[in-house]
């Protein structure tokens, strides 16, 4: 039988999941005029930082942060606004979507450049302490920007001024069209976190409540040890499709990164895969379907009222 | 006392108004402090680190602090090494911009390098081209009126800036004006002094040398308006072109390398006002600036003023500066 906390976790991917899902159908309609980066298959990390997150912590986020922004706080409708640019948005239709930033959710500054989130976070972090408070600095990378030499510098900086920064490495294999092998040699980051003396965890399976027991036991420890601490996470962007080509009579693959995930059907449920790729299939296994079913309405419920 | 020195007492004073100050950067607090730019301020009570050698994580650090709601200024040597943090300077910024951030402050103090022979890597003086980057305000430190105007009004203020100090200038007496000197318009220039026949204007580190031209034309028994330009942003040129539409002559001695430079802009506005005799003087821009090279911004003053039709009358001496 899972915990009440377990349940919450699960019903929280699920709102997660379901509010993007949403989000994809507006933007089929063609609600939207700025690019809407979905992080299909990234529900269970997102779910559990927020969950780890304390009052006075901080998160900074990437281009794709539209599934943190809804474990924090799951209201959808003032997030369709912001991305149709409103100036009843969440954040007054000044970010739009690849800087949509939610101070009053934790989160005070989100990057569309590259890593350079990495670059701003040792400053809040040094910030909370300097203010005398106890709190973290969340900062989410993916295995992209990880190439970027912001991120070796973040972490020199944040380990040299003693900060409670914790890093989150998303990793999906992919940056844009190119995997991992296509474009670079393998990056070992318990090796380099260790150069710096810096604690590193890998995370992988999309299970919230193991995740999020994880991260709040790094959160205390980067908090009583003073140093920051680099998560590397596995995960799948899911919403690929194959798309038939003449060179590819039988579909290309095509890897979501942005815009329309066309083969993602609000009305055929949140599933996607039926394997640990993706969080909600770990969570029909933990639940079951009936369970599912139940959670996914209490999830709906969560994203609030949402206008037509 | 010498530049360094004037400009150290000033931020000392700056830090003893604003106690929850930070200053970091490579060798704030050890080893020359900057070649004594920042010494002594781990004794004044503020927060100083000494970082490693991070310039693009230094700068996001401090829209970092900046943002947590902390007054802060890295202090760096060189304006080159500034380049490594551009991403900041624009993208980060361009965000910053449109929040709230309180009493948050962030400036970046930086020192040109314009003493001369460091070579083609280490000569960058443009400050107006980073501001132009992403609208940025901007200061050129050239004198003592700057550093008290400036230092006093900028480092800790609300805000985002970028604040250049001149190393040529570092050792030596720090420059100064006799008599009253006001700031004017947006408090962007200084207004040291009214004539009648010509306005000169200092951009950047070229007071000494507008004060040689402002010599020389007193020399010359002309009489000189001079002014000094420490914002290299989006500069209030208004009260300087009123000066010139009524001198009906402009001279302006600019030192920086941007091939836009704001004193592009006053001479356009100027003229637009009827000044028709305008003197934008630089040195050349030419392919030399890429070689190791004494660096120095000088004027032939006899010539400026000779180049406005103003040498009919009789020398009466003719001041160095």
């Amino acid at each position: 039988m899972p915990s009440a906390r377990a349940t919450a976790l699960a019903e929280r991917v699920l709102t997660v999941r379901l509010g993007q899902m949403m989000v994809n159908e507006r933007n089929k309609a063609g609600a939207f005029r700025v690019p809407i980066h979905l992080a299909l298959g990234h529900e269970a990390i997102a779910v559990a930082v927020s969950d780890a997150m304390a009052d006075g912590d901080q998160l900074l986020l990437t281009h794709r942060n539209i599934h943190y922004n809804l474990a924090r706080n799951p209201r959808l409708e003032e997030k369709l606004r912001e991305f149709a640019l409103d100036g009843t948005g969440a954040a007054g239709g000044r970010f739009g979507c690849m800087n949509f930033a939610d101070a009053r959710a934790g989160i005070p500054y989100t990057s569309s450049i590259l890593a350079n989130s990495l670059s701003v976070a040792p400053g809040f972090a040094l910030g909370q302490a300097l203010l005398g408070r106890r709190a973290a600095t969340f900062v989410v990378t993916g295995d992209g920007a990880i190439e970027e030499g912001a991120f070796y510098e973040s972490l020199l900086m944040a380990r040299s001024v003693s900060a409670a920064m914790i890093v989150i490495v998303e990793n999906n294999g992919w940056s844009l069209a190119t995997q991992i092998d296509e474009r670079r040699t393998p990056i070992d980051l318990s090796q380099m976190a260790a150069a710096l003396g810096i604690p590193f965890e890998h995370l992988s399976g999309n299970d919230p409540a193991h995740y999020a027991d994880r991260l709040g036991t790094l959160r205390e420890a980067a908090l009583d040890a003073k140093r920051p601490v680099v998560i590397e996470v596995a995960l799948s962007t899911l919403g690929d499709w194959r798309q038939p080509t003449d060179e590819f009579p039988d579909g290309k693959f095509i890897n979501y990164h942005a815009g329309i995930a066309p083969t993602v059907d609000f009305e055929q449920g949140p599933l996607l895969a039926r394997d640990e790729a993706d969080p909600v299939f770990v969570v029909m296994e933990q639940f079951g379907e009936t369970e599912l079913a139940d959670l996914t309405a209490r999830a709906i419920d969560a994203l609030g009222e949402v206008s037509r | 006392m010498s530049y360094v020195s004037h400009l150290n007492a000033r931020i000392h004073d700056a830090a003893a108004r604003t106690g929850n100050a930070v200053v970091f950067g490579q060798n704030v607090v050890a080893g020359s402090c900057l070649s004594g730019l920042t010494r002594g301020l781990d004794k004044t009570g503020i927060t100083t680190i000494n970082t490693p050698n991070l310039e693009n994580t230094l700068v996001g650090t401090g829209f970092g602090l900046m943002m947590s709601g902390l007054p802060a200024a890295f202090f760096m040597k060189q304006q080159d090494f500034l380049l490594l943090g551009i991403d900041h300077l624009v993208n980060t910024y361009n965000l910053v911009r449109r929040q709230d951030t309180g009493a948050g402050a962030f400036t970046i103090v930086q020192i040109v390098v314009d003493s001369g022979f460091e070579g083609p890597q280490s000569a960058l003086n443009n400050l107006p081209d980073l501001c132009s980057l992403a609208r940025i305000e901007g200061y050129a430190i050239g004198n003592a009126h700057d550093a008290d105007d400036v230092i006093g009004r900028h480092l800790f203020a609300p805000g985002f800036r970028i604040i250049s100090l001149s190393q040529r200038l570092f050792r030596r007496d720090i420059l100064s004006w006799d008599g009253d000197v006001t700031p004017c318009g947006d408090g962007s220039s200084l207004h040291y002094a009214t004539g009648s026949d010509l306005t000169i204007v200092a951009l950047n580190f070229a007071y000494e040398q507008a004060q040689e031209v402002y010599r020389a034309a007193n020399s010359y028994g002309l009489s000189a308006s001079l002014f000094s330009s420490n914002a290299l942003g989006d500069t209030d040129w208004a009260p300087v072109v009123a000066d010139a539409a009524r001198t009906g002559r402009l001279v302006v001695l600019d030192d920086t390398k941007s091939l836009r430079s704001p004193g592009h802009i006053l001479s356009l506005e100027a003229r637009a006002a009827g000044v028709t005799d305008v003197v934008h003087h630089r040195r050349p821009l030419n392919d030399a600036q890429f070689a190791p090279r004494a660096d120095r911004y000088e004027v032939d003053a006899a010539a400026i003023i000779a180049s406005l039709g103003l040498l009919n009358r009789p020398r009466i001496s003719l001041l160095s500066a």
